[in-house]
């Protein structure tokens, strides 16, 4: 007969704790000392030639109002925003469709699908970056061809906007939105489909009483899973945007090197920790942390 | 007819999307030939970069460096991943939840925050930059994803042989390596293959933790940006992801054909 962990419950071996001391430790050393130490910093002062001195201000936090870092901020907001949306938005199809595809067809063909979605991502993310660039820019392939076929006077400007931006950030993380909605509509249970059209449902009815609330926690875990590193990956705004669009990751980065204020950067930094606990927690709500890995396992 | 319309719309759809995710693929490859240094538009096609890839030393430097920091990186986080795994999941002790969470921390967490946040404490503690505050920073970084792969498994699988095992009188080490170890190995392969690749892939903690002598691959392109990325660079991309395709291919050659070996005898 069949026991796993998940039923069996736990012993209380303590020799085997000795399992978990090199993780303990690298957690400790890596993840909570660090953290504690920006935490500290942020509410320490800044010291005229920069960096951070150790008496206690809060004049970090209190620059987070400071009307020239306002205007970044929130755009940054908007900007993860936005590409939060469109990966929804785009992905979700991308996940029914081949989680429909490969409902009947043989298993290999779901692995191959995953497979040839998660290939490009072997290559460097800031090359494939590049690339937009080399496709993108006002000589670039897209404005040459779009030029040759009469279609446009001048080139068009895509590259060092908000918009290109976007673009980088919703490019960059499509696999990992996908897998996890995938599983989530992969587990559906299709008889509940078919009892809601026994019932008369229409199969849009269907499809928002039925398939969109049941695989909620895939797309919860998608949004978290886009949103966070859309606020911080400032490689893609430096690559996309030319440095004109700031993201988040962008200013706490800044920080750090020209602007030298330490206890700013880390008063942001702790402000980002705590907007990701806040929806991991909000995200156990909806579904298991497990899941939140989705295809990825 | 509506099904036969409905399943069209469905296969353009997927095809436009791979097709967006691969675009930028095929222009790497295809402008690893360009004829320009800069590489910003099309000039001609010339194998010159591919060879100049192979004699430039300084590349040969680079791809080692990421290649040692991503081996060392998997390695770490295989071991502790896999047994911090095996201890959560079996044993139970106060603060097990809160442990559990703080494991996924890194995964939702951007790395700016930690990169900042390490480079801030190297730097309190006076300890240098370079390869080994990076492999520390991509520990932390690979961690989640191995915990989690290796999780999975054992959350599901039997673990009535491993009673079976000490039943039989094996000793809780030689059960753990004959027993359960060959039972997750899926598990802790796929999370070390994750967590070597994000490890060869990552910039932002790389950025804050490397220091002027450490160059990683993604290091340089990102320097490079500015100027135009060399075909040199989309010269070994191009074949860092055909060896990717390759190796998957031979192994699931290999894979398919140990199952026809199986089956005869």
């Amino acid at each position: 007969m069949k026991k796993t962990y998940r039923q069996k419950g736990r012993e209380r071996n303590p020799w085997i704790l000795l399992l978990l001391v090199p993780l303990i430790l690298v957690i400790l050393l890596l993840v909570v000392i660090p953290l504690v130490y920006v935490a500290v910093m942020s509410i320490m002062t800044r010291p005229a030639n920069g960096g951070v001195e150790f008496t206690v201000s809060f004049h970090g936090y209190q620059s987070l109002l400071d009307v020239t870092y306002l205007g970044a901020l929130v755009n940054s907001v908007k900007i993860a925003f936005i590409s939060t949306i469109i990966i929804l938005l785009i992905c979700y199809p991308m996940a029914y469709f081949m989680a429909t595809a490969t409902a009947k067809a043989p298993k290999k063909w779901a692995s191959f699908m995953i497979l040839l979605l998660i290939l490009p991502f072997w290559t460097n993310g800031l090359v494939k970056l590049y690339s937009f660039v080399i496709l993108l820019n006002t000589k670039g392939i897209l404005n040459t061809l779009l030029m040759n076929l009469g279609i446009i006077k001048e080139p068009l400007q895509i590259l060092y906007t908000d918009g290109a931006v976007i673009l980088g950030l919703v490019y960059i993380v499509i696999p990992f939105a996908v897998l996890p909605m995938y599983s989530s509509i992969e587990k559906l249970d299709k008889s509940l489909l078919e009892a809601s059209a026994d019932l008369g449902a229409s199969h849009v009815k269907t499809f928002f009483k039925v398939t969109l609330p049941l695989t909620s926690p895939g797309i919860f875990a998608a949004a978290v899973i886009s949103f966070i590193p859309s606020l911080g990956s400032y490689f893609v705004s430096d690559i996309m945007g030319g440095g004109t669009t700031l993201i988040l990751g962008n200013i706490i980065k800044d920080q750090f090197s020209e602007s030298r204020n330490w206890p700013f950067g880390s008063a942001l930094s702790i402000i980002l920790v705590l907007l990701t606990i806040i929806l991991l927690h909000l995200y156990n709500k909806v579904g298991d942390l497990d899941d939140l890995g989705g295809g990825i396992a | 007819m509506r099904k036969k319309l409905g399943k069209i719309i469905k296969l353009i759809y997927v095809c436009l999307m791979y097709a967006f995710i691969y675009i930028p693929v095929v222009v790497m490859v295809v402008f690893s030939f360009n004829d320009q240094r800069s590489n910003k538009q099309w000039i001609g096609f010339t194998t010159k970069y591919y060879t100049e890839l192979f004699q430039d030393q300084s590349m040969w430097k680079i791809l080692s460096t990421s290649l040692t920091i991503a081996f060392v990186t998997t390695l770490i986080t295989m071991v502790v991943g896999t047994l911090g795994a095996v201890g959560l999941v079996r044993y139970k002790f106060r603060g097990r939840n809160m442990l559990n969470t703080s494991i996924y921390i890194p995964l939702i967490v951007p790395g700016v925050v930690f990169g900042v946040a390490l480079m801030c404490l190297v730097s309190l503690l006076h300890l240098p930059k370079g390869m080994y505050a990076v492999i520390g920073g991509h520990v932390v970084l690979t961690l989640p994803y191995m915990y989690m792969t290796v999780r999975t498994r054992l959350l599901d699988f039997d673990c009535s042989i491993e009673e079976a095992s000490m039943d039989l009188g094996a000793n809780p080490i030689q059960t753990f390596f004959r027993v359960t170890l060959p039972v997750i190995m899926p598990g802790v392969v796929s999370g070390a293959v994750l967590a070597f690749s994000i490890s060869l892939d990552d910039v932002v903690i790389t950025d804050f933790l490397a220091g002027p002598n450490c160059v990683t691959l993604p290091m340089k392109i990102y320097t490079s940006v500015k100027m135009g990325v060399s075909p040199e660079i989309n010269a070994l991309s191009t074949l860092i992801i055909f060896a990717v395709i390759a190796g998957t291919v031979l192994f699931r050659c290999l894979m398919s054909m140990k199952k026809r070996v199986k089956r005869i005898h």
